[in-house]
């Protein structure tokens, strides 16, 4: 298939029903400059990632390893997208293997030392009688960071300051405010910790079926709850840089898709829908990052269809994974280089089956 | 020791089913309000931005000013952690977590830290910005469960005159 055919193809999803596709893009923060806000986009077509499910537990997946597997497999949906049988983007992630990782965010002086993370937490950092915990170190400004007390039990911060105890997953999202290009993405979920009679975290599942755990799902096998793929595949659209669908600008709404979409802000227990894009969701990524094409980006509303003075960006190398300082060269999981060296080739032969 | 705390978990999760990048249940207005501490309207005075010691995490203050304190006491000036921000030519934000303007009305939602700060309640179902006597709630990058009910007489987290949020904060039990 030549670069081409696939951009063609990327150009016929998007021409004919341009007002009638409802994907909003997240934007760089409104209340500072520039002004409009940017949308934010990736330069690389292939970023990095690893996965940190070395304290999964729960029977809901069979173990870290199947929970670690059902993150891995969510993001495919997304690099896979095709129109009328085509290939029509080239957005890959791969895949540098298992961390022990347990850290957000951006760190602007060690470029190379960033990882895009999907971690596991276990169990509520409150419930931890440690003073990193309870009384945490102070910023600059004298308010509490709770890194340390993640780092040590890689907890879910439920004192910080926007982790809830009932929230299920969070993504932070960095870029660079001048361009809106996004430099670091991380996802946390909230695990369940493991205890039946004082249960904190989320009772996270991997089984494809339609059969509901039970309300308090604890220990359940065999059932789906929140299932992993689910929740993965929604937080990898933000990732790329999207929005939800049925929103728009600051507080506005916006169109939602008829189709449904993976990107839809709502969810029921045991929903496995967001485990497969729709038509909306795979225009967002193939517009957005086309095959053989350039990426698009720009100041916008938020909204489709406003796309006012585009900036059209050119592919550019693959993001390189991570040099291990936190885990030793052949800790658990085997991260770096080594997970790189076992990478290396599902991704050439990724890229050569795209080729064919 | 930590058994009410599991006990609101549990109910938590048997009455709600799960959203994505946000909190479980979808809150009423008078759900917000019972389970804040304070719930002000008020200007957003100035905005300071903070980094982790680490410098990876972008931390917002926000300084308001209450001009009505429709739940609980407030002081005459508190300050609003939430996550995300912009330092030094880089910007980063929580998925769902609100965000602030310099000089924009606002009704928070809001519980008090042990450190002294407030956190909004509900991530950005617990901001409204207000409009023109129109109140809307930041929704933005939100998930909210379909299955959770709210009560009957109650309303959601969404758009509507600021007298009506006003009267349903003050009403809530």
């Amino acid at each position: 298939m030549s670069r081409l055919l696939r951009a063609l193809a990327a150009c016929a999803l998007l021409a004919p029903a341009a007002s009638a596709l409802a994907f909003a893009r997240a934007t760089t923060d409104r209340t500072e400059l520039p002004s409009p806000a940017l949308d934010l986009w990736w330069r690389p077509r292939q970023i990095a990632f690893q996965v940190n499910a070395s304290d999964f537990v729960g029977a809901g997946c069979a173990g870290p390893e199947e929970a670690a597997a059902a993150v891995r497999a969510s993001f495919p949906a997304w690099q896979d997208a095709a129109s009328g049988g085509v290939a029509c983007t080239d957005f890959m992630f791969n895949d540098c293997g298992a961390t022990t990782r347990t850290d957000l965010g951006y760190d602007q002086g060690d470029p190379g030392n960033n990882v895009n993370l999907v971690v596991f937490r276990r169990g509520l950092c409150s419930l931890h009688a440690d003073p990193l915990c309870q009384n945490p170190p102070l910023t600059a400004r004298g308010r509490p960071d709770f890194s340390a007390c993640i780092a040590k039990y890689n907890c879910w911060a439920d004192d910080d300051r926007d982790h809830g105890s009932n929230t299920i997953a969070l993504t932070t999202v960095t870029w660079l405010q001048a361009t809106g290009e996004i430099v670091d993405a991380d996802m946390e979920l909230n695990g369940w910790n493991g205890d039946t009679s004082n249960p904190a975290g989320v009772y996270f599942t991997c089984t494809a079926t339609t059969t509901l755990c039970s309300a308090v799902p604890y220990g359940a096998s065999g059932c789906a709850d929140t299932d992993v793929q689910n929740a993965v595949t929604h937080e990898a659209g933000h990732i790329l840089g999207l929005q939800h669908v049925c929103t728009g600008a600051g507080d506005e709404t916006g169109p939602c898709p008829a189709g449904g979409s993976v990107m839809e802000a709502t969810a029921d227990r045991g929903d496995l829908t967001k485990r497969t894009l729709t038509q909306d969701d795979v225009a967002a990524v193939c517009g957005i990052y086309p095959a053989g094409g350039r990426t698009v980006t720009g100041p916008t509303t938020g909204l489709p269809g406003q796309p006012a003075a585009q900036i059209l960006v050119g592919v550019s190398s693959p993001q390189s994974c991570p040099v291990p300082k936190r885990d030793s060269g052949c800790g658990a999981g085997g991260g770096g280089a080594l997970a790189l060296l076992a990478v290396l080739p599902l991704a050439l032969r990724r890229r050569r089956a795209r080729r064919s | 020791m930590h058994t009410p705390r599991a006990i609101a978990s549990l109910l938590a999760l048997a009455l709600a089913g799960p959203a994505l990048g946000s909190l479980v249940e979808a809150s009423s207005v008078e759900d917000l309000a019972r389970r804040s501490d304070t719930v002000v309207r008020g200007k957003v005075e100035r905005i300071v931005y903070d980094r982790s010691a680490d410098g990876k995490r972008i931390f917002t203050y926000a300084e308001v000013v209450p001009s009505g304190v429709w739940r609980g006491a407030a002081p005459a000036r508190l300050t609003v952690a939430v996550s995300g921000g912009v330092v030094g030519g880089i910007g980063q934000r929580v998925i769902g977590a609100p965000t602030f303007t310099q000089g924009e009305e606002v009704v928070l939602f809001l519980s008090r830290s042990k450190w002294g700060d407030y956190r909004v309640r509900g991530l950005g179902q617990g901001k409204f910005s207000v409009v023109a006597g129109q109140a809307r709630p930041h929704l933005e990058g939100l998930s909210l469960s379909r299955r959770s009910a709210l009560r009957a007489g109650e309303r959601g987290a969404e758009p509507m005159a600021v007298e009506e949020l006003e009267r349903r904060v003050r009403a809530a039990r």
